[in-house]
This record gives C-alpha cells, sequence and structure tokens, in this order.
C-alpha cells in the first residue's frame, strides 16, 4: 500500500452498554473521505478517537512518525464571545504550538482560506452562525495539519460559503488526509474520493474500496 | 496558554466584575474591623465565620470560567491531540492564583491589625495555620471541586453533587442539631453523613475560646488533607489519567478519612443534645436531685499518683495510683468521668489481685485480699465534650474527675436557689496527694515544672491547661491568655488588674461584709479562658489549697460570694425560701450600698410581697443604714441557717441596731 497515511486498526469503543464501535479497521491514504452513515452509525464517535478528544478501548491507530498536527472541526463549535476572531484563533494556535513568529501570519492565512479575512478584529458574540463554522474550520486548518477531521463541516453555510468550503477542501486534495461526516449526499458526491459507510459501528462499505 | 486564559477571563464582564468584588468587599470589610480596632484573632475568627460565603461565591465564579469552554462548545476542538481538558487545567490554575493572591493581602491585613491592635505579637507567631486550615485550604478544595465537575465533561449533571457539598459545608447544615435525644437515632446517621463535610470553622455565631485553638484538632487536619488526596485522587484518575498519583491519593486519601472518624475531644459549640450540653441528659440534669450533699465518709484516700498524661485525638492516661485506707478493706470505689473509658487496672502490690468495674462516673475495685495499702496501675483513655484535651488545647480543671478522685463525686450540680441553673460541681477536692504527672507537651499546671514536661507538686488537686496560654514569672498570676489582651491593655495592665481585683476583693469581702478569707488569701491565680464557666453556672472560679482557678475578670466580691454560698448544700433549699437571700445571689455586691438597698426595694416593690415585709425592709434599711444592712443580708446568705425566716433576721437586725 502506496503512500498510507493512517492505520487504523480494530477501533472499539463502548459508551455505557452500547457497543458503538466494533473493530474498525481502515486504512487512509492522502485523500479526501466522507464517512457516511446514518444516526448513531459511530461516525462522530470514530472522529473524535482520531482526533483524540476520546479514548478507544481497543485497537490502535498508527500514524507514520512526523505526520504532524491534527485539525479537527466537531460537530459543536463555539467560540469565546468575548474574545475576538483572532484573539480566539490564537488560543488554538497556541495549543497547536505554533511558534509566535509565524503565529499571526498563519491565522491570517487560515481565516483568509474561509472567506474571514479582514474579520479578525470582530467580537465572535457578533458572528454568524455560518461564521462561526468557518472559524472552526480555521481553527482545524491551523499548523497545516496532515490529518483534518471534519465533523458535519457545511452545517449552517449558505450556498456561497459552502462553495468556498468545497472550493478549500478540493485544494487539499492529495496534499493531506481529509475524513469528512456528512449527511449531505451532495458534498460527498462532491468532495469525496472515497466514502466510507458505518452501520452499527461497523465499516458497512468503502466506496470505492482503498484496502486489499 | 496561561495568558490567553487570563486574557479571556479579564475580558468576561462577569468574571472581572466579580473577581473585584471579592477582592474589595471582604478586603473592605476586613480593614474596617482593623481600623475599628478587633485584635488580630477576632478579626481572623470573623474571616473563617464568613469564609463559607467565600467559598461558595469562588465555586460559583469557578463553575462559570472553568466551564466556559463546554458551555461555548469550544471544549472539543480544545481538547483535539488528546489534550484533555487542558482549557479547564489553566483555568484552575488561574483561579488558584487569585485565591492565593486574595488569601496573601489578608495575611497582610491580618498582620497590619494584629501589629496595631494586639499587645504582643503572639497572634503573628500563631495565626499562620489556623489561617490555613480554616481559609485558604477549604477555598482551594472548594475551587478544586468546581474544577472536577466543570472538567467532567457533564458540568450540568455534575453541578448537583457540587451543590449538596456546598450545602452540607454550610452553616445552614451545622444549625440541623437535635437538642432532644430522638427516639430513632436519625442525628447520629446526619452526624456521621455531615462529619466528612465540616471543613469550614463551626458554629461561628458563638464567640470563640481564645484558649482552644480555632479548631485546629487533629481529626480535622485529616480531614482536609482527605478531601485534597481525595480530589487529587479524582483528578488524576478521571481527566489526567495519571494512575501511579491516582492510586496513591486515593490510598492516602482514604487512610486520612479513616484517621478523621478516630473518637476524639474537639470542643464544637452547639445545642445538640450530644454536644457540650451532653450531661444534661447523661446526668438527667432538672429531673433528679442534684443538689450538693455531704459526701460520705471516705475510707480511703489516694496518696500518690504517678500519672503519664498522651495529648493527641483526646486524653490517654496511664500510671499508678497509691490507695490507703483507714482500715483493711477489699472494696475500693474511685470516681473517674463517665467519658473517660478504663482500659486496664491491675495490682502493683504483690499478692493482691483486683478486679474492677466501671460504672457510669464510678470505677468499682474489688481486691481478693483486705488490704489497707493498695498500689494500682490504670489506663484509661477518653474525653469530656467541654473539658477539651486535645494536642491542640486542654481545659482540664482540678475539680472535674477527669483523674481518679477516692470516693464517690458528684459531678454537677443544680443550684435551686438559682432557679434551674446548674453546672459542674467546683468543689470537688481530693486528700493532698503527691502527684507527678508526665506529659507529652508543656502545659501549665498547679503542680511545679520540673522541665522535660514533668510537674510535681502535693496538692488538693490536679489543673492541667494548654493552647494559647502563656506562662508567667510572676508570684501571684501563673499564666496569661495573650489572644485576650489588646493595645493597651497587655501583660502588666493584664496582671495589674487581676491583682487589684483579687487584694481589693478579698479585701472588701472582710471589712465591708465580715467575711472570714482566711481561705482565699495567699493564693497563686490560674487562669483559663472564659470557657471554663461557659453555659455554666458556678464554674468560673474555684478556690483550691495553694491556687485559685479563675477566668480573668471574674475574681470579684460577687464571684467569691456566690462560690462561697453555694457551698453550702445544706441550706440551699433554706436559700430558695428566703426573697432576701435571692436578691443577695442576684444582686452585684460588688457596688455601692445605697445602690444596691435601692435595687432591692424596687425587687421587693416588683414581687408584690406582703406590705409587712415591705415594712420591715425600709425599716431595718432606715435604722441600720444601707452598710450595715448589706453586710448583714451577706451573712444571713452564707449562714441562713441562724435564722428560721427573713422575718427574724430583720428583726434580728433591728434589735441589734437597738442595743
Amino acid at each position: 500500500m502506496e503512500n498510507v497515511m493512517i492505520e487504523i486498526n480494530r477501533i472499539k469503543k463502548k459508551l455505557g452498554k452500547k457497543e458503538v464501535l466494533k473493530g474498525i479497521s481502515l486504512q487512509l491514504k492522502p485523500s479526501v473521505y466522507g464517512l457516511a452513515g446514518a444516526n448513531g452509525a459511530g461516525k462522530t464517535t470514530l472522529l473524535r478517537i482520531l482526533a483524540g478528544v476520546m479514548n478507544a478501548d481497543g485497537g490502535e491507530i498508527v500514524m507514520p512518525e512526523g505526520s504532524g498536527q491534527t485539525g479537527y472541526l466537531p460537530q459543536k463549535f463555539g467560540c469565546f464571545p468575548e474574545l475576538t476572531v483572532y484573539e480566539q484563533l490564537e488560543y488554538f494556535a497556541c495549543l497547536k504550538k505554533i511558534p509566535a513568529s509565524c503565529m499571526e501570519s498563519e491565522i491570517l492565512r487560515a481565516l483568509e482560506c474561509v472567506n474571514l479575512g479582514g474579520k479578525e478584529k470582530m467580537k465572535c458574540r457578533k458572528l454568524s452562525g455560518g461564521m462561526v463554522r468557518r472559524a472552526g474550520i480555521a481553527q482545524a486548518l491551523l499548523g497545516n495539519p496532515a490529518l483534518l477531521l471534519l465533523d458535519e463541516p457545511t452545517v449552517g453555510l449558505d450556498m456561497e460559503e459552502r462553495k468556498n468550503f468545497n472550493r478549500v477542501v478540493r485544494e487539499m486534495e492529495g496534499e493531506r488526509t481529509v475524513l469528512l461526516s456528512t449527511h449531505l449526499a451532495e458534498d460527498l458526491k462532491n468532495l469525496c474520493q472515497s466514502v466510507i459507510i458505518l452501520e452499527s459501528g461497523e465499516v458497512r462499505e468503502v466506496v470505492p474500496e482503498t484496502y486489499d | 496558554m496561561i495568558s490567553k486564559t487570563v486574557k479571556y477571563y479579564i475580558r468576561s464582564k462577569i468574571c472581572t466584575v466579580s473577581s473585584v468584588l471579592f477582592f474589595l468587599i471582604p478586603c473592605g470589610f476586613a480593614v474596617f474591623f482593623w481600623k475599628l480596632g478587633m485584635t488580630g484573632f477576632t478579626l481572623l475568627h470573623t474571616l473563617s465565620r464568613y469564609n463559607f460565603y467565600c467559598c461558595a461565591f469562588l465555586a460559583a465564579l469557578s463553575f462559570y470560567f472553568i466551564s466556559s469552554a463546554d458551555r461555548n462548545h469550544v471544549k472539543e476542538a480544545f481538547e483535539c491531540g488528546g489534550k484533555k481538558a487542558v482549557y479547564e487545567n489553566h483555568a484552575l490554575l488561574f483561579m488558584l492564583v487569585q485565591v492565593l493572591f486574595w488569601n496573601s493581602a489578608m495575611c497582610i491585613i491580618l498582620i497590619l491589625c494584629s501589629m496595631e491592635n494586639d499587645a504582643s505579637s503572639y497572634f503573628i507567631s500563631w495565626f499562620f495555620a489556623g489561617y490555613l486550615c480554616n481559609m485558604f485550604i477549604p477555598q482551594v478544595i472548594c475551587v478544586f471541586l468546581t474544577y472536577l465537575v466543570s472538567a467532567s465533561g457533564n458540568p450540568g449533571r455534575m453541578l448537583t453533587p457540587e451543590i449538596l457539598f456546598i450545602f452540607l459545608i454550610s452553616p445552614f447544615a451545622e444549625e440541623i442539631v437535635w437538642e432532644q435525644k430522638p427516639q430513632f437515632p436519625i442525628d447520629y446517621l446526619w452526624k456521621k453523613i455531615r462529619w466528612p463535610f465540616q471543613i469550614l470553622y463551626q458554629n461561628g455565631v458563638w464567640s470563640p475560646d481564645v484558649q482552644n485553638d480555632l479548631q485546629m484538632e487533629r481529626v480535622r487536619i485529616y480531614l482536609l488533607v482527605f478531601w485534597l488526596l481525595f480530589l487529587l485522587f479524582l483528578a488524576a484518575s478521571c481527566i489526567w489519567n495519571v494512575k501511579p498519583v491516582s492510586a496513591a491519593a486515593g490510598i492516602f486519601a482514604a487512610v486520612f478519612l479513616v484517621l478523621s472518624c478516630q473518637p476524639a475531644s474537639v470542643y464544637r459549640l452547639n445545642s445538640s443534645w450530644d454536644g457540650i450540653n451532653k450531661d444534661i441528659t447523661d446526668y438527667e440534669v432538672h429531673v433528679n436531685d442534684h443538689t450538693l450533699k455531704k459526701p460520705d465518709a471516705d475510707i480511703f484516700s489516694i496518696t500518690s499518683y504517678q500519672l503519664g498524661m498522651a495529648l493527641k485525638n483526646e486524653l490517654a492516661v496511664e500510671g499508678n495510683l497509691e490507695l490507703e485506707a483507714s482500715r483493711k478493706c477489699r472494696d475500693f470505689c474511685m470516681t473517674l468521668y463517665h467519658g473517660y473509658a478504663v482500659k486496664e487496672l491491675y495490682a502493683n502490690t504483690k499478692g493482691v489481685t483486683v478486679q474492677f468495674k466501671q460504672q457510669n462516673d464510678f470505677i468499682f475495685i474489688h481486691a481478693d485480699t483486705a488490704v489497707a495499702k493498695l498500689s494500682i496501675h490504670i489506663q484509661y483513655e477518653g474525653h469530656h465534650n467541654k473539658y477539651y484535651a486535645n494536642s491542640c488545647a486542654v481545659m482540664l480543671p482540678g475539680w472535674f474527675p477527669w483523674y481518679p478522685m477516692a470516693g464517690k463525686r458528684q459531678v454537677v450540680l443544680e443550684y435551686p436557689e438559682y432557679g434551674k441553673m446548674w453546672g459542674y460541681s467546683p468543689y470537688n477536692r481530693i486528700k493532698k496527694a503527691n502527684i507527678s504527672i508526665r506529659t507529652n507537651q508543656a502545659v501549665i499546671t498547679n503542680l511545679s515544672d520540673k522541665g522535660g514536661n514533668l510537674y510535681e507538686g502535693t496538692e488538693d488537686s490536679i489543673t492541667v491547661l494548654g493552647g494559647n496560654i502563656k506562662k508567667l514569672k510572676d508570684e501571684v498570676a501563673a499564666d496569661v491568655l495573650p489572644l485576650q489582651l489588646y493595645a493597651g491593655y497587655g501583660e502588666e495592665e493584664f496582671l495589674a488588674k487581676q491583682k487589684e481585683d483579687y487584694f481589693q476583693s478579698l479585701e472588701k469581702l472582710k471589712n465591708a461584709y465580715g467575711v472570714d478569707v482566711s481561705e482565699l488569701e495567699h493564693k497563686r491565680l490560674v487562669f483559663a479562658s472564659k470557657d471554663l464557666g461557659r453555659n455554666v453556672t458556678n464554674n468560673h472560679l474555684a478556690v483550691f489549697d495553694s491556687y485559685i482557678l479563675a477566668v480573668p475578670d471574674y475574681i470579684s466580691v460577687d464571684d467569691f460570694l456566690h462560690y462561697l454560698i453555694l457551698q453550702d448544700g445544706k441550706n440551699q433549699k433554706r436559700r430558695e425560701q428566703s426573697p432576701l437571700i435571692q436578691m443577695v445571689m442576684f444582686s452585684n455586691i460588688d457596688d455601692s450600698a445605697g445602690d444596691i438597698v435601692r435595687q432591692w426595694t424596687e425587687e421587693i416593690r416588683l414581687q408584690n410581697e406582703k406590705p409587712e415585709y415591705m415594712e420591715l425592709f425600709m425599716e431595718a434599711a432606715k435604722t441600720c443604714g444601707s452598710e450595715r444592712l448589706v453586710k448583714e443580708a451577706v451573712q444571713y446568705a452564707l449562714y441562713p441557717q441562724k435564722w428560721e425566716c427573713d422575718r427574724e433576721f430583720f428583726e434580728m437586725v433591728l434589735n441589734k441596731t437597738e442595743k
């Protein structure tokens, strides 16, 4: 398998009494993958485990050395209302240990990517729902992550914003691994090279197949 | 990262305004009280009393701030890459830094207050531990607990246990006491549930005991340590995922919790039936007759006490007693307060075996051979709810059977001439014995200090005091309570006043009232705090062979007189029947005779005594003058058996005058 970025081996997770993930195995190359499935299929749980927000009960995730940061946009994302957009992203940049010397440029670049350039001094409480979502994408892009995990990224975005988002994602093709969870067939069709279909905590199908 | 967190805090108006108020209001009040003249100790007590509100406020503010990331849906994004609770950790750190600054400011205010308003630097050298335990650590516990709730992943749901915690540590929970013993031991259950939550200074509405520490007993320290370790265990296991720390913290937390539940002498002022008022129930005060009775003739006395006293969580005593009887006998009865359990008692005398039984306040010893002299070894431990004894402070008056006394003694007394008043008998004395006690810490006693915590003497009692009490090298006064002094009333002024009170009282008793003061003169004054006689009657002053045990400012004509009057148990009922003696006992005999007689006149009028009574009284006052009338009335109160009734007394007074 060439250019394998991430190996996901038999990941299991139980939440309460319910086994949410029953041994997920995947191999992800630098590409854009869609993650589809009904509610409760385990999409968000898988993304959380990959993001490191949640621990798996079993299995392992192997990421090659030097693979860099992970960018993660959760399903619910908000901002500290009292901070400006710039300050909010600065917070994330600090967490990602982006050097101070290039922090400003990195933040402005990320904001440009999501069409929030010029809004850095705006207070977060004044952002619309769509703008908050874009700010969330911007923070996920900080540090040029090798793995980008997006959970329902286009929720709350209007047509224009969705187009911009699609453009951003397309530009990442081949550069990094993007795993994008969505209910929207249009997003799956337009953005994803492959679609991973989850059902009841298992991989039902990968279209097209990405592993032997 | 921390600077970003601080920036966010400052940007949040709610947080900033709350912080400003949190600093300004308590510090403002502290400065206000300082400038009003409060001593350092009183100010610290006040702060400790209200610290619950600071803790509750801190908990609310911390919850608002630390759970911000979760509330604003930023938490999950922050935790990408496995940085669990990264925001909450920094937020906690910032809150703790604020708490540190706040408490540092308070400490500075306390020190400045003490420097200005106290008579000595005693408070400054003493207060820090008390401050930590009553102010700083409880605040840290509340903030840390709030951090755990906020970082739990479901702060909304976890808020309920925290609110319950806040309630259980509050003064409101303290107020839930049973003044009467309930049929079902629900109060016992409640106390057990509540004990781990007593992290704050308890019963702050009551004025503190200056001799006792600010509730710094070991068991309370263990409790505070338990909470710190328990919260550390929770953080390490649920949030930080550091297994070795979590295991160690969990184990040690359990150990300290168990240690905190040991039996202990803790002095707490509440109205619970089994608190300091426990003896009302134990002795069925107001139900049975506890008037002072003539004691049975002692068939034996304890001629020697060789005791080792360990003051830890409570009192533990071990040592040897020499019993000497007027004739050979096999049965000996001693009195020891029932709160002290005898663990071991055996005969040292060769060829003699003894058995013992402890029943209520009595230890019954039965020897297999009749002996006139018996040496026994005894070991006992326990505590009394009022007369505390622990590693922090000791209040063991010599008239209280905290040590075995020969014979059956009355522990509590009721005073019918005072209505429903009761107190501990201040009249218990042992026959002069050779006493040697060795303690595990320096104390103040009526015995001579031989150095190395060894105290010896030939005395009629053993008084042991400790805590915030300082030994003096004065000829008359043995000690002083430094936390009671203030600027302008230091040690010198204190000594001068107490001695003046003592000598002037004796003089007045002798000259103005014709009282025989030979038993009161030439005594050393040993002072204990006001809690010696708090909430009980006739315990503020007691006269022993070589010393007077008293509360400062309670050495007065009144106190001596009441002590002497109430010592005569035989005529208690007689005094109760005499309106004049009642007036003597309830008057302030230190006032001028004219004022006293005027008060009595008003009293007789208000009580609607028969007209002829008033006439007799007025005639006596007019004929012999106020001074002589009061003097004779005092003698009447002391020796009521000399006259059948008040009428006879008045006739005597008038006849004497006529002669």
